[in-house]
């Protein structure tokens, strides 16, 4: 066999990772966040990684708060080509959770825009804070696909449920009573989750990363400390992930 | 020099160049690991490529059992330097492979010391959460994991010789439900934790409030 050939047989020789076609961060539609986000963490800025590979750091854009997992079996994996030809971050439901601490507190009200696809229906934490009196969570409800949010009270937002199979992008406002709950579009009434401020985020797990781990792939997520324009982003991460 | 994983012996050997392929062709070799570091070395460089052909891709399991020896010239030498090297390349991280790993509650510390040996940053938590019990309730008698790992760590894993220490290919349990079959089949179930169980409670009763009020 020539040389060309074996190079052609081979193509991951003598590249960097993660240059494959489906893993051109820098084409991915361009979308950037309004306002001034506390973080960021986007599935296709994650660099460096090839399909099942465990993550290990997933990169803040905002600031410097990147999510970290140093467990090898806590790890989730990187999965390319998985939505609009873009990878997500695959939490496993067993054990695979990533938390970073906030530089402060954020005080209600705080924004939450979440891109994720929930693929199996359980009592599971989408999202959470770093500890059990700072928290704002979204779960799943048991058993079901129904939303609940929790920040010290939680709360369902039937009928609002989750899909499997595509992503969702879910907007959520914890500002007291007057919080509520957004479904690809759809708002829900007023809902009063409870008063509590988070002081970082865990994705994938409660608090803690050792109870109510989701079976997830999560592709986008972004906080605000404060009350966030919907529209904008809204439009931008549908059309970057193909949401309903 | 003896390694703790196989992928500590390939990091070992990675860009050396490997001459000799004869060996290939006789794969049932039954020494392993000798008593000399040198011996020992060779031994475990031998047992590597012969156990590494049993999962590589196609064009590299092309080459067992042959040898390039009958056709001298550098072209060849490179060509096969190259194939080793995209070989250990490829051997280092791939496949990816799934644990599931399931240890008795009372071996909690020694189950730990053996992660550790390869999550060196954060092996103590490897086995966290409340873990598992007949029941379903407390306390555990048994903890476990889930692990994304290479092939060369699985490897190490499933070879811990202990009767608290069980490891199962994680490929046919690839979501929570069938996770939780596989719990049933050894009688175990999940311990929920008592946030979990206050939302279930509230759950619980949400449904049954629904149930009450639907006409008959």
């Amino acid at each position: 066999m020539p040389i060309t050939a074996i190079h052609e047989a081979f193509p991951s020789h003598g590249r960097k990772r993660g240059s494959y076609g489906s893993m051109s961060w820098a084409s991915t539609g361009g979308f950037t966040p309004s306002g001034s986000p506390v973080g960021h963490w986007s599935a296709d800025t994650i660099t460096g990684l090839e399909d099942d590979d465990p993550v290990a750091t997933w990169p803040d854009q905002a600031n410097s708060y990147d999510l970290v997992q140093e467990t090898a079996a806590k790890k989730p994996t990187y999965k390319t080509d998985i939505q609009n030809s873009l990878p997500c971050v695959r939490f496993d439901g067993t054990s695979d959770t990533m938390a970073v601490a906030y530089g402060s507190t954020l005080s209600q009200p705080n924004t939450f825009f979440s891109v994720h696809d929930f693929t199996q229906g359980g009592t599971d934490i989408i999202f959470d804070g770093i500890y059990g009196d700072n928290e704002q969570a979204l779960y799943c409800q048991a058993g079901q696909m129904h939303s609940r949010l929790d920040a010290g009270s939680p709360t369902l937002v039937d009928p609002y449920m989750f899909q499997t199979g595509s992503p969702d992008l879910n907007v959520i406002l914890f500002n007291g009573a007057s919080s509520w709950f957004r479904q690809n579009g759809v708002q829900s009434n007023n809902i009063n989750p409870g008063a509590e401020n988070p002081i970082g985020l865990t994705l994938g797990s409660g608090y803690g990363g050792n109870f109510g781990w989701a079976q997830v792939d999560y592709f986008e997520f972004i906080a605000y400390d404060g009350t966030e324009t919907v529209t904008d982003n809204e439009a931008g991460l549908k059309s970057k992930w193909g949401t309903p | 020099m003896r390694f703790a994983t196989e992928a500590d012996g390939l990091r070992h050997i990675k860009g050396k160049e490997i001459r000799d392929v004869s060996y290939i062709k006789n794969p049932s070799m039954k020494k392993l690991m000798s008593d000399s570091e040198e011996e020992c070395r060779v031994d475990f460089e031998k047992w590597i490529w012969i156990k590494r052909f049993m999962f590589a891709p196609k064009e590299l399991q092309g080459l067992l059992g042959k040898d390039h020896r009958e056709k001298p010239g550098d072209k060849i030498e490179d060509v096969r330097n190259h194939h080793v090297n995209t070989f250990i390349d490829w051997a280092e991280e791939r496949p990816r492979r799934r644990a599931i790993i399931i240890i008795d509650a009372n071996q909690h510390g020694a189950a730990t010391q053996i992660a550790k040996q390869i999550s060196i940053l954060g092996g103590d938590n490897t086995f966290g959460g409340l873990g598992l019990s007949e029941t379903g309730e407390e306390p555990a008698t048994h903890f476990w994991c889930n692990w994304n790992c290479s092939a060369s760590e699985y490897n190490f894993l499933e070879e811990q010789k202990k009767l608290w220490w069980r490891v199962y290919d994680g490929v046919s349990y690839d979501t929570k439900e069938k996770m939780d079959e596989l719990l049933a089949l050894l009688s175990l179930k999940r311990i929920e934790s008592e946030k979990i169980g206050i939302i279930k409670r509230i759950i619980t009763w949400t449904g049954n409030l629904f149930k009450k009020s639907k006409p008959v």
